[in-house]
């Protein structure tokens, strides 16, 4: 085994990979990383033994990569039971059909470190990521059976999304029923969105394609190669073909929950090795699932898309949306064992794509896509201060824990900047000890506030958040902006003062506005730093 | 402007990269078997509203004594089988590695009786597809001409390859790589990667099990080997002469710890990574997911192309998934295949 520390390739690695950073792709593609990857069919049903275990990977070499992801949940429900999920009628009650619509969106948020890669089961989530600060926890699928998409996007440190093309990620379709020894397996990869460089990503409304793209266009069609629905399967002549298509729209409103429409219809165009055509449509919203010989007809050895209509092995599917909306897709193709047809064995694929959308889609994310509170690593840009001022006793000895951040002689600050937090403006002071994960004291909006000149003023006799019992903000149009926060007791939560704290010392307090204001106190500036004290002051002449 | 012009131009050739999903000119499927006990399924695809004609090279990979460890005393066959394609517009062809696919043979269409539902071979004659005999462990490239077989920037082709075990129908499926044919090609018998057709990636990356880790979402008595397949992106048909790639390998683990391993592939190896360096084990790894970038050292003269095939198992339980590995970067120009 050799570890690396300085390997030397690296290096020569990591200029290829900023190298091929800039070698844009210039369409959305399972083949390269990305800064949006969308898993177009995700299911689980486990007292089948079906699962789905998901891979997702930061390709960044050099930073660490956060992401925000969204699971969500269109497994249908029983017609007149629609609180019972349903893959098909079998899972409702006799006389009931699964066909209900749903769709639930559950979000949680990942810090993925450079270049590493995790996974997890569909049915059980991750409840620790394999670094502390990693995020998560990652939820199960809610519902069993599941059948759901996933998307993943790269965000800054404040949740906003950005235009790194790092992520990558493959999923596996897994399928183990011991008592009737099946084992079957499948993989795609996750199709990626690039973002173009430099485009302005940073709301909630991600813009695919158009005069005004972030990221590329969804493509204007998809052509899917396969092999026709009951053809006998050439190399064993003992299993007949069966192909799933999973589609999703290209848009999605995570915001409100809402199905997306592609707008009209999904037209499909079949053609056999004889050069003939067939073809037919059928509308859906968000996700469509379908063996393909059940898109069109009910009956499978009627539909265009089995062996015995259009006549040979072999067949190429053209997928359109004439009424406009991107959809994307991949197949699993299954090889149905003739002597029982529970043993199927199959394989999945990416289909392929042809140009592009004329029209953007979009992906619009909740306003508040990562709850507020400190970022996994402290946020660039904040703005920054004459004078720093911190004091973190752990002492249990009287006067008890103490906290003290002040913060002198600071950037020009507005009242827009500070908000209001009487009424909805969030805070939150971030400790970052070297590279350790923040310590963070919240301070809500609330009552305790008061408006003051320039400013606002927090009194807590009780210290009921985080120990905080004062915090003074004052605004300044020049470099005089003001902020302190006193904390006690043993509601402040520990910064692990055992041991002394490795520096630098990062403080930020930042808002729920966006508003952050840095103390930084490197080893120059430590006074005392030592078990269950740490005092350190900062200033620039 | 003459100049902004070559500037544009070049960052136009520089940005084409390889990919499985769109269509292209030329198509590689790097893994294709016929053994004792499995067999490979080729479709094919011409995606224009007029007829595309390809030319097909199959290459053994298979070591001259596959009992022994690959090495200079013990190279791959290396041999070569080509053929010509003509797809009609829009037209699909499929054709099992193993049976081939006769030309002027007319096969009955499938119809909607149960019992005619095998029409293997139906459809128009794509042309004769010669059989590989068992024992062919190698690589497909089929390359987009025009009718009298020069190289043709054209973008009409896509394929897929299914592995199939002939004994328990077991299947794997990956789509064929693709290189996009650039403006400026000049349909001679060199095609240049980079210039005239999209550059080979500068390096592939992808996600997979430690060897030995138990399957995700499976018993924990399951385990995971992951199956590595990679070919030059460089090739000469015109001599039997193989190309040689060092290939270099940084794996890192869940916790962000990188490890290294390096193989030498001579054009065309397939193996576990576990038989590759035991860095891709659980052991070594420590935990259950890895990301490894690849690349060819950068005192090869080829590029590298590969696709991944996980086989899980339980007991005596087996199943394979097949998958694309992802690409970074384009090399600079240099690589080449050259055609008779």
């Amino acid at each position: 085994m050799r570890q690396l520390t300085r390997f030397a390739w690296m290096l020569t690695v990591l200029g290829m990979v900023v190298a091929g950073g800039r070698n844009a792709p210039a369409a959305i593609t399972s083949d390269r990383p990305a800064a949006i990857v969308i898993f177009p069919y995700l299911t689980r049903h486990l007292s089948q033994g079906f699962d789905t275990a998901i891979r997702l990977s930061n390709t960044d070499r050099t930073a660490a990569a956060d992401v925000t992801c969204f699971l969500e949940d269109t497994t249908p429900g029983c017609l007149l039971d629609p609180a019972q999920p349903c893959l098909d009628d079998a899972d409702c009650a006799s006389g009931d059909t699964c066909k209900a619509p749903r769709l639930e969106v559950a979000q949680f948020t990942l810090h993925l470190s450079p270049h590493q890669p995790i996974s997890w089961p569909l049915s059980a989530g991750l409840a620790t990521l394999p670094v502390p600060g990693g995020g998560g926890p990652i939820p199960p699928a809610p519902v069993d059976p599941f059948r759901g998409v996933l998307r993943c996007i790269v965000v800054d440190a404040n949740g906003a999304p950005t235009d790194r093309n790092v992520l990558q990620g493959e999923a596996v379709l897994e399928h183990y029923d011991a008592a009737a020894a099946i084992l079957d397996a499948a993989a795609y990869n996750a199709i990626g969105v690039a973002a173009r460089p430099g485009a302005g990503v940073d709301d909630g409304r991600l813009v695919l394609g158009g005069p005004d793209a972030e990221y590329e266009a969804c493509p204007a069609q998809l052509t899917l190669n396969h092999f026709l629905d009951l053809g006998i399967d050439p190399v064993t002549q003992a299993s007949a073909s069966r192909t799933q298509l999973a589609i999703v729209t290209c848009g999605a409103d995570l915001s409100s929950q809402t199905p997306i429409s592609t707008g009209n219809v999904v037209q499909y165009f079949v053609f056999n090795e004889f050069e003939q055509r067939f073809s037919t449509s059928r509308s859906f919203e968000d996700q469509f699932v379908s063996v393909l010989s059940d898109i069109d007809v009910p009956i499978p050895d009627r539909s265009i898309f089995s062996a015995g209509i259009a006549g040979t092995l072999g067949g190429r599917t053209v997928i359109t949306t004439p009424g406009g909306g991107g959809i994307m897709a991949v197949a699993v193709e299954g090889h149905v064992d003739l002597s029982d047809s529970a043993r199927v064995s199959t394989a999945a694929f990416n289909v392929h794509t042809e140009g592009e959308q004329a029209e953007p889609d979009v992906m619009t994310l909740p306003t508040q896509s990562v709850p507020f509170g400190c970022s996994a690593r402290p946020l660039d840009g904040c703005k920054t201060a004459g004078a720093n001022r911190l004091m973190i006793s752990e002492r249990r000895s009287r006067p008890g824990k103490r906290l003290v951040w002040e913060w002198r002689k600071g950037e020009a600050t507005t009242m827009t900047d500070l908000g209001d937090p009487r009424r909805d403006t969030d805070y939150a002071l971030c400790i970052y000890a070297g590279a350790g994960a923040a310590v963070q004291l919240s301070i809500p909006a609330s009552n305790a506030w008061a408006a003051v000149r320039r400013g606002f003023k927090y009194a807590d006799p009780a210290s009921t958040a985080d120990g905080v019992f004062r915090i003074a903000l004052q605004a300044s149009t020049r470099a005089t902006a003001h902020a302190l926060l006193r904390a006690r007791g043993d509601g402040i939560p520990s910064m692990g003062l055992d041991a002394p704290l490795a520096t630098p010392v990062v403080v930020q307090l930042v808002n729920s506005t966006g508003s952050c204001s840095e103390g930084v106190f490197d080893s120059q500036h430590v006074l005392r730093n030592k078990q269950g004290v740490f005092e350190a002051r900062a200033s620039t002449p | 402007m003459i100049v902004a012009a070559g500037v544009a131009g070049l960052l136009g050739t520089a940005r084409a990269q390889v990919g499985s999903e769109q269509p292209a000119s030329i198509v590689v499927f790097p893994k294709i078997v016929v053994d004792g006990t499995r067999d490979t399924i080729v479709q094919l695809s011409n995606t224009a509203n007029a007829t595309t004609y390809a030319h097909c090279w199959y290459r053994n990979g298979a070591l001259a004594n596959p009992a022994l460890p690959p090495g200079p005393a013990n190279p791959p066959l290396w041999t070569s089988a080509d053929f010509t394609v003509v797809l009609t517009k829009q037209q699909p062809t499929t054709w099992v590695v193993s049976r081939g696919r006769m030309a002027d043979v007319p096969v009955e269409r499938c119809t909607r009786d149960p019992s005619n539902y095998d029409c293997y071979g139906a459809g128009f004659d794509p042309g004769r597809v010669p059989v590989m005999a068992e024992g062919f462990t190698g690589e497909l490239r089929c390359i987009e001409t025009d009718a009298i077989g020069a190289p043709l920037s054209g973008n009409h082709l896509t394929g897929e390859a299914t592995l199939e075990d002939r004994v328990t129908g077991d299947v794997a499926k990956y789509s064929a790589i693709g290189f996009a044919g650039l403006e400026g090609n000049d349909g001679d018998d060199v095609l240049r990667l980079g210039e005239e057709y999209a550059g080979c990636p500068q390096s592939l990356v992808f996600d997979h099990a430690a060897e030995g880790a138990a399957a995700v979402g499976l018993d924990a008595d399951s385990s995971v080997a992951t199956e590595l397949t990679i070919i030059p992106c460089s090739v000469d048909y015109t001599v039997q002469v193989p190309e040689t790639v060092i290939v270099q390998f940084l794996a890192s683990n869940e916790f962000e710890q990188v490890f290294s391993a390096s193989v030498v592939v001579t054009c065309w190896r397939s193996a576990s990574l576990h038989e590759l360096d035991t860095v891709f084990g659980l052991d070594a790894l420590g935990t259950p997911t890895a990301q490894t970038l690849l690349r060819a050292s950068a005192a090869s003269s080829s590029g590298i192309l590969a696709v991944a095939e996980e086989q899980q198992r339980i007991g005596d339980l087996a199943a394979r998934a097949a998958i694309n590995v992802h690409s970074l970067g384009v090399r600079d120009a240099g690589d080449l295949i050259t055609v008779p």
